[in-house]
């Protein structure tokens, strides 16, 4: 384990380098380049900020396990939100960065306040965004420090584990705010990819050709099995193709590169970035698979039990040379924080710039929030209760109404009337369903939010369209 | 008028490939091979081609 807690402590001390070398070039009390680095980054370092934040401690966890248990079904949902992304980047995404440097935009909801002139809807949307990511947030850090507390065999205990990644996470974050964020995101994602292939490569070696016999044989490479039925695709898709847009702190990626050439790149780089670490991801969890099946290996997961299909990738790290392990470990804490500081550091610009703060205080109001969520994570991180658990996994889901908000405030439709009607109805309505236990819905839950946020933002426009017309 | 022509056919490709990958696992309903595998991998591909046209474009604009 002796080589666990040097390759820790070599991780923390180029993350801290990276930090420090940033801060020299950041502009010390200027909260626009400590939120959003003046909008000057490069097309290299905005594409790997932007798949570091977007691909979380997920992708070598959750998604390995839901392929192992499932099949390629996960691929197509995870590629069809790659398709979705790359497209709202190619269209809508232009129309943001032109709109951000136009208005000189800072949050995504400043977008929102502006186009639809309601100050207090955007605070009300400010909050109910941390409501959906802080607990988010602390599912990323439990994931890792319980790979990591297993790995160690306990040398590295579950509150020390946690300590490590709050630390990272609060040195990358406070320190020099967006530029230290985006400079580790691109190490971090380096790691993330560069340690996902070697996994990927291993398991090649081990894998015999007749691999594929048991997999087809056990519906695994049928795209649409038992597990994968319309109703389960359109629940687990729905929240993620439109994920580039409701989800702040990937939403806030788009203001970052400096020219329409930078814009270009990180979207392709991102592109190339996510197809190859998806395809290496679901790889490693059907190439898993087989070698169970096979009986090369011997990996105790219940495959009826959702919960150990995260057992997957610690169990397979413990047949691979310890290296190899190591560098998976500090790829998925490298993934897990890359993703936490993205969301604190949008999270606190958004109370910022969007509630009731004096221009002076901006970067001190920001700093002290970054502190503060950093601890309100850490807690929920150390108790997880169940409502943080029913929260996370619904994240995405509980943001979908801002869908619609964002969408036509780009193109120039809607009101005050139909902005506040759809948050304000909408998102609480978002909250109850996608966390309500003993709810059975012919339609997922998803779909059916999506749909009602169009509806009631469509409706609300007409209602105010009308009564408009009749006074005057 | 080219430029502007051609963007929407490359929109109407963005949307296509969106589309498509909602619902493919039903047109290759009962694969036991690696076709799902390559279909996705195709698609996406053909989806970054077109995005990168889509943007180049755009920042040769700009």
């Amino acid at each position: 384990m002796g080589e666990l807690i040097i390759a820790l402590l070599g991780y923390i001390a180029i993350m801290a380098f990276i930090t420090f070398w940033s801060k020299l070039r950041t502009r010390t009390g200027d909260p626009i380049d400590y939120f959003i680095a003046s909008r000057g980054l490069s097309g290299f370092i905005s594409a790997m900020t932007y798949a570091a934040t977007t691909y979380s401690a997920f992708m070598m966890v959750g998604l390995v396990g839901l392929t192992y248990a499932t099949g390629v079904g996960a691929l197509a949902f995870e590629l069809a939100y790659l398709v979705a992304t790359v497209a709202i980047l190619a269209t809508f995404g232009v129309k943001v960065w032109e709109l951000s440097r136009e208005k000189g935009y800072v949050t995504p909801t400043q977008l929102l306040r502006e186009k639809y002139g309601s100050y207090w809807t955007t605070v009300f949307v400010v909050f109910m965004t941390a409501v959906a990511l802080i607990p988010y947030s602390a599912v990323q850090m439990v994931g890792p420090a319980t790979i990591l507390t297993g790995i160690s065999r306990g040398s590295v205990d579950y509150n020390t584990a946690l300590t490590i990644i709050v630390v990272v996470v609060l040195l990358t974050t406070v320190t020099a705010g967006l530029r230290s964020v985006a400079w580790t995101d691109a190490v971090q994602g380096a790691v993330m990819l560069s340690s996902a292939t070697a996994l990927v490569l291993w398991l090649l070696l081990k894998t015999p050709p007749e691999v594929t016999e048991p997999l087809g044989r056990l519906d695994l490479l049928n795209p649409a099995n038992s597990f994968w039925t319309p109703q389960t695709f359109s629940a687990y898709t729905t929240p993620w193709i439109f994920f580039a847009i409701t989800n702040p702190q990937v939403f806030q990626r788009l203001y970052l590169p400096k020219d329409r050439k930078a814009y270009t790149k990180m979207a392709l780089y991102f592109s190339i970035f996510g197809l190859l670490y998806t395809i290496i991801t679901v790889s490693i969890g059907l190439l898993a698979r087989g070698l169970r099946e096979v009986g090369a290996i011997d990996l105790r997961v219940d495959i009826r039990s959702r919960a150990d299909w995260n057992r997957v990738t610690p169990q397979l790290l413990t047949y691979t040379h310890s290296a190899l392990a190591v560098l998976v470990v500090i790829s998925i804490i490298s993934a897990a924080t890359s993703t936490i500081n993205s969301i604190i550091l949008t999270l606190s610009s958004m109370i910022s710039y969007d509630t009731p703060v004096p221009e002076k205080l901006k970067l001190s109001v920001g700093k002290v929030f970054i502190v503060l969520f950093t601890f309100v994570i850490y807690v929920f991180a150390i108790t997880t209760p169940a409502f943080v658990v029913d929260l996370a996994v619904a994240s995405s889901a509980i943001l979908l109404p801002l869908l619609p908000l964002y969408l036509f405030s780009v193109y120039g439709y809607g009101s005050k009337f139909s902005y506040t009607a759809t948050a304000v109805t909408c998102l609480p309505l978002s909250l109850y369903l996608t966390t309500a236990r003993g709810l059975i819905l012919w339609i997922p839950k998803e779909v059916v939010v999506v749909s009602l946020s169009f509806a009631v933002f469509a409706l609300a426009h007409l209602v105010d369209r009308y009564l408009r017309r009749a006074r005057k | 008028m080219f430029f502007g022509d051609a963007v929407k056919y490359l929109d109407l490709a963005l949307l296509v490939y969106v589309v498509l990958s909602l619902i493919l696992p039903y047109m290759l309903a009962g694969d036991r091979g690696l076709t799902t595998f390559t279909v996705y991998v195709l698609l996406s591909v053909a989806a970054v081609a077109t995005a990168a046209l889509r943007l180049k474009r755009w920042s040769r604009v700009g």
